[in-house]
């Protein structure tokens, strides 16, 4: 602009700038706060849940992402993880299970590597990577279900894979349904209603959960009972009763045997 | 063999006799044996050999059977008819001495201690011991047995189920039986004589004359009967023999009904709403997950015991999963519905593995595949399990379309 | 004894005698010689625990209800109030659980059941290897096998009775046999069900059948086993002074019927032992029987474990025709098999005598090297069962052993075919190899480990024979030639301290092997091994007594 047509030139210049300073200034905070609205935010809770960062590192740290995928995705050597839900996380790895270590006929339970509260952690962190999936169960109250109830449902729904009184059973090819002894009410549950690997999946409608917390009391009381008649023999049946019998009977009648008779 | 002195009969530690050259030579032949009969010791034996006519001999029969007061000269001596061979009267003598030595009676005799080697006396100490010993086991024992007496009123018999009542009842008669079984032993062996008994063993045959005189009399009296010659007779009689067990076999008729149709029978019906079989309520769409199974029954036959072939697996599949066009076409939304009970042995089968839709017999292992017309792939059983055809009624609940298509559970002559 | 029980014990036999006439009888019965191996005593534990059984059985039956009425349950087993299932379940629960001392019997006789059919089996084999089931004993041999199928429906049936899920489950099998059978199979099941499966018939039948029929049969036919072995006198071993007409032993009264006795206490006490510290068939743990329900790892008992095994390790074979289907995958596993392996083992003394035309009469027993051909066909055919009965329990090993399920039984259904005939190969050569060793034995005598130098510069081991008895009876075994004399060889005429002069008809001394695991052997061995007490030969005698007839 020309010298001639301004106005008084100092107070109108200063005034133009500082004006031209505030509208960029103001432009800014607009621009900030509307990307602030509407950035694409990440999964929910994702920034805000120590819990699920927590478990990411976790997911990264024991390398579920080198079978399962960096999302979960899975792949040739793993299912994928999403939609899989926290109960099936928290089944899995809190039996040990998984990290799988090496791959066999069925994952076996072993020493789980993670503790319960990082367990936790990782099943909030899987459960974002896709909606549904069963939550963590919460069992509390199951001492109050009907314990001669739940032994009849397992005896129609669980007893010809897991035996009995859960003392586990053959299937084929080198897999297995394993023992119960050594499973917590959360894990039936959890294991009930997710189906791992072979096992059917017995979800709350094919049996509700009062139905499930009738056969978890009925597992654990079982587990807990005497046995009335002496040595248990690990409750399998025949087969050990009868090396029992061979080696105890027979063995110390022949003993006897041979103590009463001549041996020439 | 034919030599009669004593000691001599075939001892092998003579050269140039005909030793025997087998086992079976050895023990000798019958005959050789019943011509010429000879003792351990080599004496000739007498003829009459069996048991009762040794003790005929013997002093129980110089009693006779009369009662006991009545003098010997007055007995009858018992005829029994049996020859006696004519042997040298050193032999008899000896063999009557034999015989008549206090122990010997029947042809047992103890061999004195010097003859088998126990030759150093028992110490009276050790004795008193093993006294004592039986003495404390029988002694345990009975502590044991009252104590399993005075158990059964005091232990609480509910405790742990009755395990406590279990373990004091059977240990402490356990602890009884063992001691007394023990002490018996011990006294046995620890102060009863070591005494060694040999006994001659009679041949379980009888003699030939008794022999012959018993296939005499039999046949005599067959002859008398008369069936050889009486033909009609006989064969009335084949007749009658026949045929009288028959209302014996016959009675057993109402055992129970006729199978008739009643194994192809599986109890369901079309239009039958498939109910859990523990809870009887029936199945809706969606009740299932992808992966489940459940035990269904027809509505109406709740109890499983009065139709033991009506046991149905109901299992989903996900979608695509199911292989065979037949199956795909009696399912309902990925829904299948299979026969429970094994085809090979009826054992209700179950074992299902979701990832690989394999279903496996615990009985004897018999594996089916279910996304494929549950075909046998592995096992002993022979045939697909038979499928139930499926549909859905108006509310939404899983009825059968009809029944089983075939015959349920184990083969049978008449299946077809 | 004092005078005054001496006196009461005379009356009381007088008594007897004058209305039975019993002293001949009592006589020869307390006089009568048992030989007393200790191999003789094994089917005594049979006809102890047979004793057990009756005993127990009764106070069983004082509790049980054969009932298959539906109950509802309201006992003190928690995990079953409120239940249905039979009375016969809900009577054994109950006698389990609320019976003081129930529970203890109930395991006293399951045990003893076990114990029985196990000792048949064992003392079968005794008497099988060692050919005591040749003539005279050829009946008695029959009447045994009889008794072990006896035995062994007896106990299916008694473990059937409380009708719990696991019996269930096999009482399904049975049926499902019956029910194959070609032309009558489904009247069959029919008839001994009473209809269709399960019905409500067959657990109070199954009841007669097994506390009337079977034991009266049973019964009957071991009073004919005894009565015969009575009669017939028991058979024993070679050895010095027995012959084939005498037998060697203890008499019956005192000595063998203490002893006898004793081990009745014994056999009970063990059964107890067991009953009271190890638990049998718990029934309330398998529930109720529901034929919808059924456990993973269900096994019968294990005498039925091989027909258990042949089911599971059979082909799928399956033929139809003209409208009638023949399973052959049941019934060659289920009749068929069992049926042939029965009947060749009661025929098998008939076999044995026609094929060795051996016709004699025989009291002395064989060690089973000196008849290869008999120990490797008992061999090859308890091969042929072990690999049955290991087949019945497949799926436990599997589980145990971490096998794969289908792996286990193919490998079993090629052992099944391959081992028998590589155990009779076996058997045999060992056998004969044994009995080569004995007529070294015999040829050369006893190694007695010492070596000496002769002056040649030749070292020489010197060995001591046999004695002579002890010689004899080995040559008799081995059914060769044996000329009496004793042969050791290398040992020195003078007798320098070690070894025996020929000819020499004593016992010789022999030294005491050196060294701790030798004598560590040779004291194992004598206790396997103790030497029985022979007869010496008799003063009166001119010539030892060793072979006679």
């Amino acid at each position: 602009m020309t010298p001639s047509t301004l106005a008084a030139p100092g107070a109108g210049g200063r005034r133009r700038r500082l004006a031209s300073a505030a509208i960029v200034l103001v432009a800014l905070g607009l621009l900030t706060l509307l990307y602030s609205v509407l950035a694409p935010r990440g999964s929910a809770a994702s920034s805000s849940d120590p819990d699920v960062s927590a478990g990411r590192d976790l997911f990264v740290k024991f390398s579920c992402a080198s079978c399962h995928g960096m999302n979960g995705e899975g792949g040739q050597r793993a299912p994928s993880l999403v939609g899989v839900g926290q109960a099936a996380v928290d089944f899995q790895v809190g039996t040990g299970r998984m990290p799988l270590q090496h791959h066999s006929a069925q994952a076996p339970r072993k020493q789980p590597v993670m503790t319960e509260d990082q367990i936790h952690q990782l099943a909030k962190y899987v459960a974002t990577l896709g909606p549904g999936g069963p939550p963590i169960p919460d069992v509390t109250g199951y001492q109050n279900a009907d314990v001669a109830y739940g032994g009849s449902l397992f005896r129609t729904n669980c007893a010809q894979c897991h035996n009995f009184v859960g003392a586990g059973g053959e299937l084929t090819y080198g897999k297995y349904a394993p023992s119960l002894s050594q499973a917590t009410p959360t894990q039936i549950y959890e294991a009930m209603v997710t189906g791992p690997e072979n096992m059917p999946v017995f979800g709350d409608k094919t049996l509700t959960p009062d139905q499930k917390l009738a056969i978890i009391h009925y597992v654990q009381s079982i587990r807990a009972q005497a046995d009335p008649g002496g040595a248990g023999l690990g409750r399998i049946g025949p087969v050990s009763e009868t090396l029992a019998g061979i080696l105890v009977g027979l063995g110390l009648c022949v003993l006897s045997a041979l103590w009463v008779g001549s041996r020439a | 063999m034919t030599d009669e002195t004593p000691g001599t009969a075939g001892t092998p530690d003579e050269p140039g006799q005909d030793a025997p050259k087998t086992a079976a030579e050895a023990s000798g032949s019958v005959f050789g044996r019943l011509k010429h009969p000879v003792s351990t010791s080599g004496a000739a034996r007498q003829r009459s050999s069996s048991a009762s006519a040794r003790e005929i001999e013997g002093e129980v029969l110089r009693r006779g059977n009369m009662a006991p007061d009545v003098p010997d000269a007055v007995r009858p001596r018992r005829k029994v008819g049996r020859r006696r061979t004519e042997g040298t009267a050193a032999a008899e003598a000896a063999a009557e001495a034999h015989l008549t030595r206090p122990s010997d009676s029947d042809g047992t005799h103890f061999l004195p201690e010097s003859e088998h080697g126990e030759s150093e006396p028992l110490d009276p100490r050790e004795d008193k011991f093993a006294e004592l010993l039986v003495a404390g086991l029988f002694t345990l024992a009975t502590i044991a047995v009252l104590w399993t007496c005075v158990a059964y009123f005091l232990i609480p018999s509910h405790e742990r189920l009755g395990q406590w009542m279990n373990f004091s009842l059977g240990g402490g008669l356990a602890i009884a039986l063992l001691a007394t079984g023990a002490g018996f032993i011990l006294w046995a062996k620890r102060l009863l004589p070591h005494d060694v008994a040999v006994q001659e063993r009679h041949h379980s045959y009888s003699d030939e004359e008794e022999e012959l005189l018993a296939e005499e009399t039999f046949l005599k009296g067959v002859t008398t009967l008369g069936l050889g010659q009486r033909k009609i007779l006989r064969r009335s009689l084949l007749g009658i023999v026949a045929l009288l067990p028959l209302p014996a076999v016959i009675l057993l008729g109402d055992l129970g009904p006729l199978p008739r149709k009643q194994l192809r029978k599986s109890g369901w019906k079309a239009g039958d709403r498939l109910v859990d079989v523990e809870t009887k309520l029936p199945i809706k769409l969606g009740d299932l997950e992808i992966g489940g199974i459940k035990t269904v029954m027809p509505e109406g036959f709740g109890n499983a015991e009065e139709h033991a072939l009506a046991p149905t697996m109901l299992i989903r599949f996900a979608p695509g999963e199911i292989r065979s066009k037949k199956e795909r076409t009696w399912s309902k939304n990925d829904h299948v519905a299979y026969s429970k009970i094994c085809t090979h042995a009826g054992c209700p089968i179950s074992l299902y593995e979701q990832q690989t839709h394999h279903l496996l017999c615990p009985c004897h292992q018999s594996t089916f595949d279910m996304a494929n017309d549950a075909k046998v792939i592995f096992g002993p059983a022979a045939r697909n399990l038979p499928q139930l055809q499926l549909d859905l009624d108006g509310e939404g609940y899983f009825i059968a379309k009809a029944p089983y298509d075939q015959p349920v559970g184990p083969s049978f002559w008449e299946r077809g | 004894m004092s005078a005054q029980a001496e006196a009461g014990a005379k009356r009381t036999l007088r008594y007897v005698d004058d209305r039975l006439g019993s002293a001949s009888f009592l006589r020869k019965s307390m006089n009568k010689v048992f030989p007393d191996h200790w191999s003789f005593l094994l089917g005594e534990i049979a006809m102890y625990s047979l004793i057990i059984l009756l005993l127990t059985g009764v106070y069983l039956t004082l509790f049980f209800h054969a009932s298959s009425q539906e109950v509802i349950y309201h006992g003190r087993y928690a995990p079953l109030r409120g239940v249905a299932m039979t009375d016969a379940y809900a009577s054994t629960l109950h006698l389990s659980f609320d019976v003081r001392g129930g529970l203890l019997v109930r395991q006293i006789h399951h045990w003893a059941a076990l114990l029985f059919v196990l000792s048949i089996i064992t003392h079968l084999f005794r008497v099988f290897f060692t050919g005591a089931f040749r003539k005279p004993r050829t009946l008695n041999w029959h009447v045994g096998t009889v008794l072990l199928i006896l035995a062994i429906l007896e106990g299916f049936a008694g473990y059937s009775l409380p009708d719990d899920l696991l019996s269930g489950t096999g009482i399904r099998i049975a049926y499902s046999v019956m029910e194959s059978i070609p032309v009558v199979g489904s009247y069959l099941a029919y008839f001994v069900f009473g209809g269709d499966f399960p019905g409500v018939d067959f657990i109070p039948r199954l009841f007669v059948i097994h506390v009337l029929l079977v034991p009266g049969i049973i019964i009957a036919l071991f009073s004919a086993h005894m009565m015969m072995i009575w009669h017939q006198k028991h058979t024993d071993f070679p050895g010095p002074g027995k012959t084939e007409h005498n037998v060697v032993g203890t008499v019956f009264f005192p000595t063998f019927i203490l002893k006898t006795n004793g081990f009745l206490f014994l056999v009970f006490g063990v059964l107890t032992l067991m009953a009271a510290f190890i638990q049998i068939n718990p029934v309330w743990l398998y529930g109720p029987y529901n034929p919808s329900q059924v456990s993973a790892g269900s096994q019968p008992d294990f005498y039925i474990f091989f027909l258990e095994g042949s089911l599971r390790l059979m082909p799928n074979w399956e033929t139809t025709i003209w409208g009638h289907t023949i399973s052959w995958n049941i019934l060659i596993p289920g009749v068929i098999l069992p049926g042939i392996m029965f009947n060749l083992l009661a025929l098998y003394p008939a076999i044995e005598s026609w094929a060795t035309k051996d016709k004699a009469f025989h009291n002395l027993l064989q060690r089973p090297r000196d008849v290869p051909v008999r120990t490797a066909l008992g061999v090859m055919t308890l091969t042929f069962y072990g690999v049955l009965f290991i087949g019945g329990q497949n799926d436990i090993l599997a589980r145990t052993f971490d096998w794969s399920l289908q792996a286990t039984s193919w490998t079993l259904r090629v052992l099944l075919i391959a081992a028998p005939p590589i155990a009779f190969y076996i058997t045999k050569r060992w056998c004969l190899g044994l009995q080569r060793h004995d007529e070294e034995l015999l040829h050369h005598g006893i190694e007695t480990g010492i070596i000496r130098r002769l002056p040649s510069g030749e070292y020489i081991e010197v060995t001591a024979p046999l004695p002579p008895q002890r010689a004899a009876v080995l040559a008799m075994q081995l059914g060769i030639e044996h000329n009496g004399h004793a042969n050791g060889h290398g040992a020195l005429p003078s007798g320098n301290g070690a070894g025996t002069i020929d000819g020499e008809p004593e016992a010789t001394k022999l030294r005491k092997p050196v060294g701790p695991i030798n004598r560590a052997r040779d004291m194992l061995e004598g206790f396997f091994f103790e030497r029985a007490d022979a007869p010496k030969p008799n003063p009166e005698d001119e010539e030892p007594k060793t072979l006679s007839h």
